[in-house]
């Protein structure tokens, strides 16, 4: 009993400290990430409204996927934040033919 | 007086280049969440008797801060010429970058709305709507929109290029909208101090006050295009 609690408090924990530090908990955002994206993109690139934590690269940071050896996995790679859902309903990802798809630290 | 900013501005850093000449950095950042504001126009002011032929200080730091160069594909969002009088054999070296027209012809020819003139008067292509067919490439006068034909890799984050696109100089938008100057004001400050930048529609800014008391000139003045890149001693 104890020990499944624990291992259900292990198995939260990263979901907890990603949903508070995402734009909207996971539930949602599996909904309306595309919307955020597209209706922020525009607003940034059109008029210059940068709003802090709401850049791609943002996103891209935070949910870097890294390799056994600690690389950042591009997106091509199924194991890649993006990928992982899109490839499964194939949906393509247009985003990282312009977009770099990693954090600049790991490229280094 | 109270120690706030006195003008908009605040003139962050001001490098003195020459007795009388100063390069001033007058873009303050504007507030996270905000757009750009029609109430600015950013211009620069290149003296090209100042600018010498043998200095690429300006083209390195632009490939360096935006990521271009290195791949197959040529697209020099800046670059030097010599211009040559030919009457008088009088050569000149300038640099050469968008020239964001107040009346861009490569705004005018896009299909899609992707080539765009920002409020403050900055000419970027919104790569999302671009569809790559190359109008604004042709359209433009002083051969400085491109096209990219390769897959890029490893781009800077803070500027997104990719093939089948169109791009070109965007006055470093990412530095201007958290108050840096362009890459290539910053190393031409370094390296001799040929570029005032500035915003021309502040009377009071250095750009505009240079403007007002010395001959300057537009490249293909005769299009009425009304550059924000102006030159001097050409």
């Amino acid at each position: 009993m104890r020990g499944g609690l624990i291992l259900i408090a292990l198995l939260l924990t990263p979901l907890a400290v990603r949903a508070a530090e995402c734009l909207a908990p996971p539930a949602e955002m599996r909904r309306v990430h595309m919307d955020l994206l597209a209706h922020d993109r525009s607003a940034a690139a059109r008029e210059g409204i940068r709003r802090p934590g709401h850049g791609l690269d943002d996103c891209i940071t935070c949910h870097v996927v890294r390799d056994a050896g600690g690389a950042a996995v591009d997106a091509a790679n199924p194991r890649y934040f993006c990928t992982s859902c899109h490839v499964k309903v194939a949906v393509s990802v247009d985003c990282f033919s312009c977009h770099r798809a990693t954090p600049v630290e790991a490229a280094r | 007086m109270s120690p706030g900013p006195t003008r908009r501005g605040l003139l962050a850093a001001a490098i003195a280049v020459a007795p009388g000449l100063f390069l001033v950095a007058e873009a303050a950042p504007r507030a996270p969440g905000t757009p750009a504001s029609a109430r600015t126009r950013w211009g620069l002011l290149i003296d090209v008797t100042r600018c010498d032929a043998g200095c690429t200080a300006c083209v390195d730091a632009c490939r360096q801060e935006q990521g271009w160069g290195g791949a197959a594909s040529d697209v020099p969002w800046i670059r030097k010429i010599e211009a040559t009088e030919r009457q008088t054999n009088r050569s000149v070296s300038l640099p050469v970058m968008c020239q964001h027209c107040a009346e861009p012809p490569c705004v005018e020819v896009c299909p899609t709305g992707a080539s765009l003139r920002r409020a403050d008067g900055i000419v970027l292509v919104d790569r999302h709507r671009c569809i790559g067919c190359r109008y604004c490439v042709m359209a433009c006068p002083f051969d400085a929109r491109f096209f990219v034909d390769a897959e890029v890799h490893d781009q800077r984050p803070y500027t997104p290029r990719g093939k089948g696109t169109a791009e070109g100089c965007t006055l470093c938008v990412h530095r201007l909208d958290t108050g840096r100057l362009p890459a290539c004001v910053e190393a031409c400050g370094g390296a001799g101090g040929a570029m005032l930048f500035g915003d021309l529609l502040d009377p009071a800014s250095e750009i505009s006050q240079a403007l007002r008391a010395r001959a300057s000139t537009a490249l293909r003045a005769e299009l009425g295009l009304a550059s924000a890149i102006r030159y001097q001693g050409l």
